[in-house]
């Protein structure tokens, strides 16, 4: 079945490969002097502002990911993306310039991006006036569902063709130029693909596009085994690297995550000083940092990193002597299997595809090698925190009575037959409708449970589709409600009543006409 | 349920705007504020009492303070319509907070994950939040 969220029009199915033209010759040929310098700047995400308007100077551009600020409704035609009102024009109200980048249509994969998202896209862009667009060179899905992850893509020579025509498609729907992110690859390296370096560098070169060079991942894979930084950035022309992101990370069972979660580790950021100097076309140094993670690390960490990095863009352009870095020569191998036996791209996604979201090896040797990879079992964990993550943040107060009821063992008893159930959703509302139908599937018998989840599941529904419900009652919901927003079981019974709460909308149009004014004309046109 | 019919005499409604249910500590707040106002529901002969004149009950977004208000400002009589109505009104005092919260629920909530190839701390959060609340609520309980 095709994920209705991957792949809302039929035309997004169709795989990447062979119709599509070379990219724009306006943006299509080596690199591009002509884009702005932007500065130093952080991933947007709900709670830096204050570090945009208390610390001037300190950011330069925010880097807006739209589909985190997108919601999924359903229309008769099936799945939709909407764009709340007002919240494009929020963003651009926002001191410093904008860049789009985004995490829905990948590039990487077998699956072209899908036409509705880059259509989204190309209009954030526009209303943003962003100076180039971004994308991440993995996938996230196959035709049957969403992995709910960006996985490494195939990296031969089948796959960069594959991957060069994704970029295409992306670059023919922006009316910037586009820029590919470097990955995150947990896997073994293998001997039937080409080097990291390579394989960026070789799409990068046929596709005429720009490089987004994520350090940190590059950083996180030379820590987990696969190839070095030196040699990946020998390998990389680094006169079309137009942006560079750094982050922190952290450690798990012996794996380093590209966890956007910390400060930049002291490592990292003499490879960041070594390296920005050598960047000729250097335009933008992001800093990521997961929206959940802000609040751990506080903003006075947050800031000492955008300083640091205020720092090392002043560096840019100015080799400092021995210290800059200077390619070394690396020695290239071309895929080595024989051609019966060559993993085709498709193969690749869907067998790697399956075994991250916990279905088990099938009998292919590519199956049982990538599943005695210890890379998979770790994406899988993965993979399964950010989808629990996903549920206490929707379905908080249903998750607590679960969790207050039956004790922590049983709720990931009962996730994890969710999991084995239902594959990853690519949005956070559809993975909680799907555990709420799962939930009431399974009749749990926690008491009160089915009247928490209908009241979530309409303060859900009313948040994505602005339309008011009434959930009935036939006790007094307070004291329970009260109590699981505290986090505790109530000491009391509800009374037994008729009772009713009515969600109702809020958006800043539905409740005042004139509430968007001060923010210029909506000229949103989805 | 008879006796309920009795104390309430119909249909208690509470409205709750998406922008409070997402914000667990306004919604917090509310409910104890909810729970203060709703307090004589706990006493047989109070809520007819209370529920007499006041059926409407606004809360103001700011200061999470429940204000009740008479029944006629519904054009209702106690009589004639005795559901009651506890309401979270959807306006607050500034427009660019609430579209700042707007965006705050997708982002990191209602939309998709962000960028990253980490880690979600948050379902780990919850379950040590929820350990140690329960922890401390039992050594209450013990104690007391």
């Amino acid at each position: 079945m095709v994920d209705p969220l991957q792949h809302a029009h039929s035309s997004s199915t169709a795989r990447a490969g062979g119709n599509v033209g070379p990219a724009r010759s306006r943006w299509g040929a080596g690199p591009h002097t002509a884009l702005p310098e932007l500065g130093v700047g952080i991933i947007y995400s709900s709670g830096i502002e204050s570090l945009l308007h208390d610390h001037p100077g300190l950011i330069q551009v925010l880097e807006v990911e739209p589909q985190t600020l997108w919601l999924q409704v359903s229309t008769e035609d099936g799945p939709r993306f909407k764009t709340p009102d007002g919240v494009v024009e929020f963003l651009a109200g926002l001191p410093g310039r904008k860049l789009v980048h985004s995490v829905g249509a990948p590039v990487g994969g077998s699956l072209a991006p899908p036409s509705m998202q880059l259509d989204m896209v190309r209009q954030w862009v526009e209303r943003l006036d962003a100076p180039w667009a971004s994308e991440h060179l993995g996938f996230n899905a196959t035709l049957e569902f969403h992995a709910g992850f960006f996985l490494a893509p195939r990296q031969t020579p089948d796959g960069v063709e594959m991957v060069v025509d994704s970029i295409r498609r992306f670059q023919q729907a922006m009316p910037v130029p586009v820029a590919i992110e470097t990955g995150v690859n947990y896997l073994r390296p293998r001997h039937d693909e080409l080097l990291d370096g390579q394989f960026v560098a070789e799409v990068a070169r046929e596709a005429g596009c720009g490089i987004l060079l994520d350090l940190h991942n590059v950083f996180t894979n030379a820590l987990n085994g696969r190839q070095s930084v030196d040699e990946f950035l020998s390998l990389i022309p680094l006169d079309r690297v137009w942006e560079v992101h750094v982050a922190g990370g952290m450690e798990m069972d012996g794996f380093w995550l590209d966890g956007h979660c910390d400060v930049i580790p002291d490592e990292l950021l003499k490879i960041i000083r070594r390296v920005v100097p050598a960047l000729p076309n250097l335009r933008a140094i992001i800093f990521e940092v997961f929206p959940s993670f802000v609040p751990v690390m506080g903003l006075d960490k947050v800031r000492a990193q955008l300083e640091r990095m205020q720092e090392v863009w002043r560096e840019r352009g100015q080799p400092r002597g021995d210290g800059i870095f200077r390619p070394v020569p690396v020695v290239l191998r071309a895929e080595t299997a024989v051609p019966e036996a060559r993993v085709l791209p498709v193969h690749w996604e869907e067998t790697f595809a399956r075994l991250v979201i916990g279905r088990e090896p099938d009998a292919t040797e590519l199956s049982q090698q990538l599943a005695a990879d210890p890379g998979v079992e770790v994406i899988r964990k993965l993979i399964r925190e950010f989808r629990g993550s996903m549920l206490v943040n929707v379905l908080r107060l249903t998750m607590r009575l679960i969790l207050l009821a039956l004790g922590e063992e049983a709720m990931r008893t009962i996730l994890a037959a969710f999991w084995e159930r239902v594959p990853p959703q690519f949005y956070a509302t559809t993975e909680a409708e799907k555990f709420a139908d799962f939930l009431e599937s399974i009749d749990l018998r926690v008491p009160h449970l089915a009247k928490v989840l209908a009241f979530e599941r309409a303060l859900l529904a009313t948040a994505i589709d602005d339309v008011p419900r009434l959930v009935h009652f036939d006790f007094d919901p307070v004291p329970l409600l009260r109590a699981l927003a505290e986090g505790r079981l109530p000491e009391i019974e509800g009374k037994p009543g008729s009772f009713e709460i009515e969600v109702t909308p809020d958006s800043a149009a539905a409740e005042d006409g004139l509430a968007l004014n001060w923010l210029g004309p909506n000229t949103q046109g989805h | 349920m008879a006796a309920t019919e009795l104390h309430y005499k119909g249909t208690v409604r509470i409205t709750v705007p998406t922008s409070v249910g997402y914000d667990l500590k306004k919604f917090q707040k509310s409910l104890a504020s909810l729970a203060e106002k709703l307090g004589c529901l706990r006493c047989f002969s109070g809520a007819d009492c209370f529920f007499q004149w006041e059926r409407d009950y606004v809360i103001n977004p700011a200061t999470v303070a429940v204000q009740g208000i008479g029944a006629s400002l519904r054009g209702t009589t106690p009589d004639t319509a005795p559901a009651v109505t506890a309401s979270i009104p959807v306006a607050v005092s500034s427009n660019l907070g609430l579209l700042q919260k707007t965006v705050a629920n997708i982002a990191g909530r209602l939309g998709c994950t962000p960028c990253t190839s980490g880690f979600d701390l948050l379902l780990r959060q919850e379950i040590r939040r929820i350990n140690q609340i329960n922890v401390k609520v039992n050594e209450v309980g013990a104690i007391g």
